[in-house]
Order: structure tokens, then C-alpha cells, then sequence
């Protein structure tokens, strides 16, 4: 009984936030009073927590991994253009997808080890390479996905899809010593390093993992879209990896004792109903990135002071009890 | 004798002069390749002009990094500084640059709030300040055209030179002679130790953002005496150029006492001698971006310092 | 030991840097070197937003293809959006000794800062794609002996007739995709969306704004979001149809089980499978073909770079992009317009329109020559 309600607990704030904002989307534009609305708004959240997941994985164990947006860009381009070039069907481009992205993965690992170098100056350097060639190859005209690649877009292969890839990040991260590693080399890789984690390999393996979810999240956003473009300008992908990085803050800062892989998906969600809303509202997309933002640091800031608020919990508990 | 040649071909050595050797080797290839268009006068005066944001926002960053910190809000902010002051000043040149500097220590400030008093990590909350600088900027610019053409004149040579000049200057002083300085690099090295020493390590690591604030308000400015106009493109990428540029200039990532204000300027010239001389080449666009990357990847990976470092970052 | 091969290891790799640097130099420096002023051939320098959308690319190969043609050297700085980018290309252009500079002004201040630089230099310089709107720096430049041609298009105004031809078929109610504000030319396309709607009685629901990094998933979620939120809605207007937007719209139309044609599309610009779209009754309206306004404003500056003068202060013109209705156009524009595969203009035309008897009147009568006809008659189909 104590172990159910403890899970409850913890996973309390995670649920509560998102549903209130749901709640509070719904009371503000009316069309959105549908089953259809919250499902649409579900499955939207898939790829981006896709991605976090990705992205999670180098935030917690130090890393600073700018590649991971032209990595999934570069993969996602070269294994569409070749699983057509070949006819090789769906399957063909999932293995495709999976085994570039891992490489790519791969070059930013081992470039990270053998170099030495920090993984701020490997990640920019290799994003940039990797940008150069999704405009360098086939002419730069990116991809587009005839009809037949598009099933895992729709209910309920998507929704199949999630789950795999959410049992797969939870295995990962709090079954396999992989995720034990990183959380340890992330909290303290001084410490870790003395207990006897090799700290500059989990992070090497980090940056290698973080290829798979890249993989997986060019498969299910090209499912869902069909065509993805190269990459216009420097560091344009920069801006994929920022918005990856604020749905893990936000999962971070709401997972509190409960699964962080969970809490990412919330984030996403979270940022979802941001964007929904917003278009209900009327504001203009520009004014998004601000909610976000101001939303972000108040749920860090929450988080990170929970102190302060258990204090003022006290307070005014301590106040009734004296009234 | 022996001696002295091996402390003169040690690592140490080696790796100090090694990005400052890097950068002359660069202006010494580009000079002998480019049939002398590289030494031109106006090719320098391009050069000094085009590095001189970078410049600017990159030596106020350096008292944040010091101290272990990361400043990523630096292009946001300055979006948000030149797009705030725009509005409060109409457009009116000199306020306008005054507010600019205002706006930049506010946006330093904010940063320094939500780091310690939210004890929210730096990079994460510079991360949401830039977010939201750059979506305020946009969505301001959207509404009303910001067009600043009397900042035009000031597009000369002189005027950044003295800019420049003074900023480094400053923050040279302040850096390696004042305590404001000094105390970075303690603080960097290790914080613990520092606060039981009795520096009261926040209020330095507040006057470090605002330091940074400063250097970001004046580097808005010099954007718009070279972009004429505000607009949600304004300092655009700017964070990441001043990470790049002091990571070639050889600066340690954790801070501490390693850290050299001269990393800035060697860094920054890089960074935009090796632009400039691209162009000059005729490379092909599309291979300009790679041949750049290679370049970072292997100078940071002779000059880089890593007996600082107990795990590379 | 292990630090004295780690010391060794760093002294080699300062060898092999130097030594890089030399290859690249050996391999690179044939590339145009830059042998300044006096050399016959001449050198343009080329601002260019990208090469990769299906605009970018086909004005990319046409300018490479012209300037064989003609014999001059072209060299391009890709990638900048901003004015200060845009500068520091142009400085680092001019000082490797072009004679005369292309761009885009994406920003208005652009034409006054480049435009400053380009005179500083003495270098000669044309724009396109952008009207200057601000009378302070119209006449700054204006003033510049050094510009040559600014040539716009009336995009506003296209945008309107876009409106009307969805107000003819009795729609009410439309989604907007809007263009990124701080670019002008989308400022004029939103505005035209906008103030149509208002003159034909339309009312727009919602809008989101295209993303400028081409993310696909944001435009099918943002499509998805209209659907739901606004199950009324009738049309969707875009901006642009380039960069996978238009794709990513067919993609969450057709993945939305909705009977095709339920929910007219005006978009702007060619896009992958826009044939197939019109065919179906989704895509009611298309726009576009602008690279012909790039490619006159080029053969006019290098006209002047070499030496036949027209006109001794800036002479503007405009241009009509194509509007597409039918079906047969839409597949004459679907298969030939902004394509780079395809050079609309002959090299007669390109070389009878540089030389010292050409004057204003034969380019704008290139402009005025842009339709439907002219491409079915330049790929040989009439």
C-alpha cells in the first residue's frame, strides 16, 4: 500500500501540471473540447520527446552535444534517398536510418576520445561538417518520401512506436549500467571517476546512444511529414536542439522522484499546449519562444527551490494550526 | 643549457604559444596565398571591423567563464538590449546607445538572479533568456520597422578601433589587476574554498554578469552601427561565435586560474582571419563551412590545456 | 614516458597542421587567387541566401551558367540572412577584388550599408526581390553613382488576386501560414493575405508562422492544430511553399482522412508533388517564379561592370511573378519553373543583353515577357 502510494506521489506533479494546462487550454478556446484535440495533442508530443530522450541523455552526463540536430538531418536525408534509390521499403529505411545515425554517432564519440577535446568544440565542429553535407549531397535537395514510407505516422503504429522507444530509454536508463553511469558522471565526474567509472568513456557512449533516439526521431518526424530539407545557413540545426533541450528542462525540473523519461514526454507535451493554445489565443508564433522561455526558468526555479516552497508550505500550515 | 632548451620546447610552453602560433601561421599562409589581398589596408580594416562584436562580447564573457560558468544568453539578450532600447529611446542615437548598456547589465543581472537565487545553472538560464530575448525581438520587429540609419555613420574604422581599444583595455585591468578579476579565477578554482576564505562569492559572480552585461550592451550597439536595423535576426548565432572564438583562443572550459583575458583576442582574430582569408581563396561555398570545422577541431586539439581538466568536459 | 610521446604526438600535429595548410593552399589556390583590377575577365561577387530550396538552387545554376556564357568570374558567399552578415561578405568580396556585387537586401538597411561599402570601393552593385520602403534610405541611395538596377516584384499585390480567386469559389473562413516578419518580401506577402481577406469578407481563424530552419513536423503539427481547432475552416493560405512547407501541408491533408478538395490550399512557390495536389482539388491556387528578377538584375550589373553605361543613377523595374489557375499551367509550372535542371533563357538571349547598345527597355521587356507562354515556348513546347 505504502509503495503504491509512494509512486503516486512521485509521479504526482507530472501528471497534475499537464492536465491542469489541458484544463486550462480547454476552458480557453472551446473548439478544443474533443477527445480528438488531447489525442492530436498526445501524439504530437511523440517525436519531440523522441528527441529529448536523446538530448537528456548528454545534459546528464555533462555533455554539450550541438551535432544531434544535423546528425538526424544527414542521417534522415541519406537513408531515404537511398532506401528509394534501391527500393528498399519501409524496413530498408528504418535499418538505414538506425545504422547512419549510430555511425554518425560514432564519429562525434570517437572524435571526442581520440582528439580529447571538450565535447562543446567536437559537437559545433562536427554539426557544421555534417550540415555542409546534407547541402553537398544529392544537390542539396533533401528528401521526400513517396507515400508507402509513411505508415509509422499514423494511430496506432505511431503510438507503437512510442512505446517501444519509451520502454527502450527507461531500460536504458535505469536498468542498464549505461544509465547508472551517466547519472553518476553527471552529478559528480570527479567522484564517479574515483569510484572507478571511466568517465570520459560514458560520455563517449552518451554522444554514440544519442544516435539511436536521433535515428528513431527522423524516422517518426518523416513519417509523419514525408519531406525534410538540408539544413539553410550555419548552425541552422541549432535551433532543433534548443527546442529539444527546453522540453528536457522541463522534464527535469517536473520529474522530481519519478521517471525523468517520463518527465521529458511531459515536457514536450507541455511545450505542445503551449503552442496550441497560443494559436487558439491569437498571439503570434514569434511570442511562443517567450512563453516558453519565461516557462522554463519558473519550472527550474521551482524545482531547484523546492526548498523555499516547502518552507512557505510550512508556514502557512503552522499558521492554521496556531489559528 | 640542455635545461633551458627542454623548458623552452616543454608542453607547457608548446601549448601556450600554440594558439597564438596558430594565428600567425594563418595570417603568414594567407598572406603568401592570396597574392598579397590578405595584407591589403581595407582587407585589415574589413577584418577589424567584422571581429569587432565578437571581440567585445567575447572579453566580457571571459570574467563568466572564469568562473565556471557559460553565458549563453549573449545573443538573445542582445536582441532583447537593442530591441528594449529602441522602444524607450525612439530611436535617438545616443540614448539609444546608453540604454543599450543598461538594457545589457539588466539582462547580466537577470542571468546572475535566476543563477543564484534560483540556483538554476548558468547555461540553462542564459539557455531561456536567449529563447525568450530572441522571441521578444522578433515579435516586436514584426509589429513596427526599427531602422536606425544615423548608427550608419558610425561604420568606420576609427570609431570601432577606439571601441575596441577601450573595452580591452578595461577589462585587461580589471581582469588581471583588480580584484573583481582576481577573485574570478579563485572562485573558478574553487568555490568552497573561496567563500570560507570570506570573499562572498556572489556578489563576484553577480559583478562578473554584470561585467558581461556591459560588454554585451556595447556589442549591440556596434551591431547596429553595422546593421543599421533591428530586427529578430539582430546578434543572431552571436553566443555560440564567442564560444568557438574563445575555445581557438585556448581558454579552459572550467575556468579557474588558467584562464587568460588574451584568449579572447587571439581567438576572436581566428576566427575571422580564417573567414576572410576563405573568401579570398575563392573556396567553393559549399565546402567553406567543413574545411572551418576542421581547422577548430585540430587547433583546439593541440592548444588545448587538459591537465585542467580531471574529465574533459 | 607517456608524457614525453604525448609531447611528441602534439609537436607532429603542428607539423601536419602547417602541413594542411599547405596542401590547401596548393590544391585551393588556382581557385581564383584574385588577380586584381586590370585582369580582362571579369569578377562579380554573389550574396546568395543558399542554394538549396528550389529559387535558391535554380538562380544559383542560371548566374553559374550565365557567367560562362558571358566570361566572367563569379564568386558566392552563401548563407547570410542578416545585414551584418551580409556586410562582412561584401567587404571580404570587394577586398578579394570583385568588380561589381548581387544581393538580396533581406533587411532595408542592408541596401544603405552595402550600398556604402560598395561606393567606398568604387565597385558597381544591383539588387532584387526588395522595394525599398523607407523614404530616408531610398534617397541615400538613390544618390549612390555605383547602383546600378533595383528590380521588385509586386508580390502584395499577387498575393490579393491569390485571395480573390478563393473568395470566387465562396470560401468565408481560412488558416493563414505566415512569413517570418523580419523578412520584407514575407511582410508583403502576409500583408496582402491579410488586407485580401478584409476586402473579400474573409475571415482568417488562426495562424502560425512558417519556420525559417524548414522544419517539416512543426508545419504538419501547426496544419493538424487548424484542423482541430478550427473544423470550419475552409482554405489554407501559405506564404511559401519551399523548404518542405508545401510538402508537409500535403502530408497532414492527406494523412487527415478528409475527402480531397475539402480544404483549398493557396500556397506559394513549386514544391514536390504540387501536380498531383491540383489534380486532387487540394491545391486550388499556386504563385510564383521570381528568378527571373535575380537574373536580369545580375546581366545589368555585369552589363555595367563592363563599361556600357544605361543610366547614371539607378534605374528600377518590376516584375509579375506567375500566377497559376489551371491545370495545364500548373503543370507546365510544376515541371519547368524553378527547376535547375532547366535554362529558361538562351544563351543568345543572356548574350543579347549585355553589350553597349542594350538599354532599360529590353529588360524590362524580359520582365514583362515572363508568363506561361514563355516557359512553354522556351522548353520547346509550342
Amino acid at each position: 500500500m505504502k509503495n503504491i502510494l509512494h509512486y503516486i506521489k512521485s509521479y504526482s506533479i507530472a501528471v497534475i501540471v499537464p492536465v491542469l494546462l489541458i484544463l486550462a487550454l480547454l476552458l480557453v478556446s472551446p473548439e478544443t473540447r474533443s477527445w480528438g484535440a488531447v489525442a492530436s495533442l498526445l501524439q504530437q508530443s511523440f517525436a519531440p520527446a523522441i528527441l529529448g530522450w536523446g538530448v537528456l541523455l548528454s545534459m546528464k552526463v555533462g555533455n554539450w552535444d550541438f551535432s544531434i540536430g544535423a546528425r538526424y538531418v544527414l542521417a534522415a536525408i541519406l537513408a531515404g534517398n537511398l532506401a528509394m534509390q534501391y527500393s528498399l521499403g519501409l524496413i530498408g529505411f528504418i535499418v538505414l536510418a538506425m545504422v547512419i545515425s549510430i555511425v554518425l554517432g560514432l564519429i562525434v564519440g570517437y572524435t571526442y576520445r581520440l582528439l580529447r577535446i571538450p565535447t562543446l568544440i567536437a559537437s559545433i565542429g562536427l554539426m557544421l561538417i555534417f550540415e555542409s553535407f546534407t547541402r553537398i549531397i544529392y544537390d542539396g535537395a533533401g528528401l521526400h518520401l513517396t507515400a508507402e514510407y509513411l505508415l509509422l505516422g499514423g494511430f496506432p503504429y505511431n503510438l507503437i512506436m512510442f512505446v517501444l522507444c519509451f520502454a527502450f530509454a527507461t531500460w536504458l536508463y535505469y536498468k542498464r549500467r549505461l544509465g547508472y553511469n551517466v547519472r553518476a558522471v553527471g552529478s559528480n565526474p570527479t567522484v564517479a571517476q574515483t569510484n572507478g567509472i571511466n568517465a570520459e568513456k560514458t560520455k563517449a557512449m552518451a554522444l554514440i546512444v544519442s544516435g539511436i533516439f536521433a535515428g528513431l526521431y527522423a524516422i517518426l518526424s518523416l513519417s509523419t511529414s514525408g519531406v525534410i530539407s538540408a539544413v539553410a545557413g550555419t548552425m541552422g540545426s541549432a535551433s532543433t536542439v534548443f527546442d529539444a533541450m527546453m522540453c528536457v528542462l522541463i522534464g527535469m525540473a517536473i520529474a522530481g522522484k519519478g521517471s525523468v523519461i517520463f518527465g521529458v514526454y511531459v515536457g514536450a507535451i507541455i511545450t505542445q499546449i503551449l503552442k496550441m493554445g497560443m494559436m487558439a489565443i491569437g498571439v503570434p508564433t514569434t511570442f511562443n519562444k517567450v512563453i516558453i522561455g519565461v516557462v522554463v526558468v519558473l519550472f527550474m526555479v521551482a524545482s531547484s527551490r523546492s526548498d523555499l516552497i516547502g518552507k512557505l508550505k510550512a508556514k502557512l500550515f503552522s499558521k492554521k494550526a496556531t489559528a | 643549457m640542455n635545461q633551458r632548451i627542454r623548458k623552452i620546447l616543454s608542453m607547457d610552453t608548446l601549448r601556450k604559444i600554440v594558439p597564438l602560433a596558430g594565428l600567425i601561421i594563418l595570417i603568414l599562409i594567407f598572406s603568401l596565398t592570396t597574392n598579397g589581398l590578405f595584407l591589403r589596408w581595407s582587407n585589415i580594416q574589413s577584418l577589424i571591423m567584422q571581429a569587432a562584436i565578437t571581440l567585445v562580447a567575447a572579453t566580457g564573457t571571459v570574467f563568466v567563464m572564469a568562473h565556471n560558468n557559460l553565458d549563453f544568453s549573449l545573443g538573445g539578450a542582445c536582441a532583447l538590449s537593442a530591441v528594449l532600447s529602441y522602444l524607450v529611446t525612439g530611436g535617438e542615437l545616443i540614448p539609444f546607445f546608453l540604454m543599450c548598456i543598461v538594457f545589457g547589465v539588466m539582462c547580466g543581472l537577470i542571468s546572475a538572479f535566476i543563477h543564484i537565487g534560483g540556483r538554476v545553472p548558468a547555461f540553462m538560464a542564459g539557455l531561456c533568456i536567449m529563447f525568450a530575448g530572441r522571441g521578444l525581438a522578433q515579435t516586436v520587429s514584426a509589429s513596427q520597422t526599427m531602422l536606425m540609419v544615423d548608427a550608419a555613420q558610425f561604420n568606420q574604422l576609427w570609431f570601432f578601433l577606439v571601441v575596441v581599444i577601450v573595452v580591452f583595455g578595461a577589462c585587461f585591468f580589471l581582469f588581471n589587476f583588480t580584484k573583481l578579476g582576481k577573485y574570478q579565477k579563485l572562485i573558478g578554482t574553487n568555490p568552497t574554498a573561496t567563500q570560507l576564505s570570506g570573499v562572498n562569492v556572489n556578489k563576484y559572480k553577480t559583478l562578473a554578469f554584470v561585467v558581461c552585461g556591459i560588454t554585451l550592451g556595447i556589442a549591440a550597439c556596434l551591431t547596429i552601427v553595422r546593421s543599421a536595423a533591428i530586427n529578430g535576426n539582430t546578434g543572431l548565432n552571436l553566443e555560440t561565435d564567442v564560444l568557438l572564438a574563445l575555445s581557438l583562443g585556448g581558454i579552459s572550459m572550467q575556468g579557474g586560474s588558467a584562464t587568460r583575458i588574451r584568449s579572447a583576442i587571439i581567438g576572436v582574430m581566428i576566427y575571422f582571419i580564417l573567414d576572410n582569408g576563405l573568401l579570398l581563396w575563392g573556396l567553393d561555398a559549399d565546402y567553406v563551412d567543413i574545411v572551418k570545422a576542421i581547422f577548430f577541431l585540430l587547433t583546439v586539439t593541440i592548444s588545448i590545456d587538459r591537465s585542467q581538466y580531471s574529465v574533459i568536459a | 614516458m607517456k608524457r614525453k610521446v604525448r609531447s611528441t604526438l602534439k609537436k607532429v600535429m603542428a607539423a601536419l597542421l602547417a602541413a594542411m595548410m599547405l596542401l590547401m593552399v596548393t590544391a585551393c589556390s588556382d581557385a581564383g587567387s584574385g588577380t586584381q583590377t586590370t585582369g580582362e575577365k571579369k569578377k562579380i561577387g554573389m550574396l546568395w541566401y543558399g542554394n538549396t530550396d528550389a529559387m535558391g538552387g535554380t538562380f544559383y545554376a542560371w548566374a553559374n551558367h550565365a557567367a560562362e556564357v558571358l566570361d566572367v568570374e563569379l564568386v558566392w558567399a552563401l548563407g547570410g540572412l542578416d545585414t551584418a552578415t551580409q556586410l562582412a561578405d561584401c567587404e571580404n568580396l570587394i577586398n578579394s577584388g570583385c568588380d561589381g556585387i548581387y544581393f538580396i537586401p533581406m533587411d532595408t538597411a542592408a541596401n544603405l550599408q552595402l550600398g556604402n561599402a560598395c561606393q567606398q570601393a568604387g565597385v558597381y552593385w544591383s539588387t532584387s526581390n526588395r522595394d525599398i520602403i523607407d523614404d530616408e534610405v531610398l534617397a541615400a541611395v538613390e544618390a549612390n553613382p555605383y547602383f546600378v538596377t533595383r528590380i521588385y516584384d509586386n508580390s502584395y499585390d499577387v498575393c490579393k488576386d491569390m485571395v480573390k480567386q478563393l473568395a470566387d469559389q465562396g470560401i468565408t473562413k481560412v488558416c493563414m501560414i505566415s512569413g517570418d516578419p523580419t523578412d520584407a518580401m514575407m511582410v508583403d506577402r502576409n500583408n496582402g493575405f491579410i488586407d485580401g481577406c478584409a476586402e473579400n469578407n474573409i475571415e482568417i481563424l488562426g495562424t502560425f508562422q512558417n519556420p525559417t530552419s524548414g522544419d517539416a513536423t512543426t508545419v504538419v503539427d501547426g496544419v493538424n492544430n487548424f484542423m482541430t481547432l478550427y473544423p470550419d475552416m475552409q482554405a489554407i493560405l501559405a506564404v511559401s511553399g519551399t523548404n518542405g512547407t508545401g510538402e508537409a501541408i500535403m502530408s497532414a491533408l492527406n494523412g487527415s482522412g478528409k475527402e480531397p478538395g475539402s480544404i483549398k490550399v493557396a500556397a506559394f512557390d513549386t514544391f514536390d508533388g504540387n501536380q498531383e495536389a491540383f489534380d486532387q482539388g487540394w491545391l486550388s491556387v499556386s504563385c510564383g517564379g521570381y528568378t527571373t528578377e535575380c537574373l536580369v538584375s545580375f546581366l545589368a550589373l555585369v552589363n555595367r561592370v563592363q563599361g556600357n553605361v544605361i543610366s547614371d543613377h539607378v534605374f528600377e523595374m518590376t516584375l509579375s511573378p506567375l500566377l497559376i489557375t489551371s491545370s495545364e499551367d500548373m503543370q507546365i509550372f510544376s515541371e519547368y519553373v524553378d527547376n535547375p535542371d532547366v535554362q529558361l533563357y538562351s544563351d543568345e538571349l543572356i548574350q543579347s543583353l549585355v553589350g553597349p547598345d542594350v538599354t532599360q527597355e529590353d529588360y524590362q521587356a524580359v520582365l514583362d515577357d515572363w508568363s506561361i507562354d514563355f516557359v512553354k515556348e522556351a522548353v520547346g513546347l509550342t
